[in-house]
């Protein structure tokens, strides 16, 4: 009589820490799945906050290279000249040295500004023969497709056209591998 | 009688062993709770350096307002956006005329240059009024504010770019 008490007491307090043990493991994979969930949220603001400090910095640096940069008797202005923009793009398209040069320096696949306003219909390539009515200067790109392969990065900037005293306003797209 | 006396202290063992048990339960879930808010309060503090980084794509955009050339309605006149603002702001304070061209230009351009999931807020102030007298774009209370374009004669253009 007292083994069949003992017994069913054994087999209660078996049947008592499997089901605490359920009710641990359970607690646990939840607890682990929010963690993991506010890990990998957290690491994926991580990398989209050194994304955007990296191509922060890449524009910033850009967009204030002497060789864009609009500048009147040696005094810059915050804006991007076209023909500057122009010319930088021919350089880099006929000098292989220079272009690997500054993709060591830079590390982007493409560098492309496209004038947004005033609109301009379709996708019209500015060179230095035509920089009114044209909306793309194609400055870099790693390929010589100027495609949009790899991390995008836009910002607005001001472009100034010689040609006819305007100032418009453009996008610098920059893309590049993270 | 031994038996039954057995079999009650065997089930007041269990009761107490069981609430021990809940109790022991109860702990560990408000420990999960607790971690749970710990980890919600130091995710929502951390966002500063964000802020601080992306202020350069709306100055740059500011910047690149306040220089674009462009026309009066008949399109005889060309100048830059920030002597058409600064007109308009003039003629609205002394209620001669109203910004309607300078606004629709302006939201043209921020149609143009703006991405899908980004709002503005655009404010145009004259020294001494305290209320904006241009007022463009709506539901963009918190966001990154671009530094005040300022301009002599009191005038001053603030952009303000929201995500949602």
């Amino acid at each position: 009589m007292r083994t069949d008490i003992l017994n069913k007491k054994g087999q209660l307090e078996i049947g008592i820490k499997i089901m605490v043990l359920i009710v641990f493991l359970v607690l646990l994979i939840i607890s682990l799945i929010v963690y993991f969930r506010f890990s990998y949220s957290s690491l994926r603001e991580t990398k989209e906050e050194i994304l955007e400090e990296k191509f922060s910095s890449l524009v910033n640096v850009i967009a204030n290279l002497p060789e864009l940069k609009c500048s009147i008797t040696n005094i810059e202005s915050e804006c991007l000249d076209a023909r500057k923009l122009v010319a930088f793009g021919q350089v880099l398209y006929e000098d292989t040295d220079v272009k690997n040069n500054y993709y060591e320096e830079l590390e982007i696949n493409s560098l492309v500004v496209k004038i947004v306003y005033p609109e301009v219909a379709g996708s019209i390539e500015c060179d230095e023969s035509k920089l009114i009515n044209c909306n793309v200067f194609n400055l870099f790109s790693l390929k010589g497709d100027y495609s949009d392969e790899g991390l995008k990065y836009t910002t607005p900037v001001s472009v100034y056209i010689p040609d006819n005293g305007k100032y418009v306003i453009g996008k610098l797209v920059v893309t590049s591998n993270a | 009688m031994h038996n039954k006396t057995f079999k009650k202290n065997f089930y007041k063992k269990m009761k107490r062993k069981g609430q021990a048990e809940i109790f022991g339960l109860i702990i560990i879930v408000l420990l999960l709770l607790f971690s749970l808010l710990f980890f919600i309060k130091i995710k929502q503090e951390d966002t500063s350096s964000v802020t601080l980084r992306s202020n350069f794509r709306v100055n740059n955009l500011l910047n690149a307002v306040m220089k674009v050339t462009v026309s009066n309605v008949d399109g005889s006149i060309e100048a830059p956006m920030r002597d058409f603002l600064r007109r308009c702001l003039d003629n609205v304070n002394s209620n001669t005329d109203s910004c309607g061209h300078e606004e629709e230009l302006l939201q043209n351009i921020f149609g143009k240059t703006l991405r899908e999931n980004e709002k503005y807020k655009f404010e145009g102030f004259v020294s001494g009024e305290p209320t904006p007298l241009i007022d463009l774009g709506e539901g963009c209370e918190e966001g990154i504010s671009a530094s005040p374009a300022r301009f002599p004669g009191g005038y001053e253009f603030r952009l303000k770019i929201c995500y949602s």
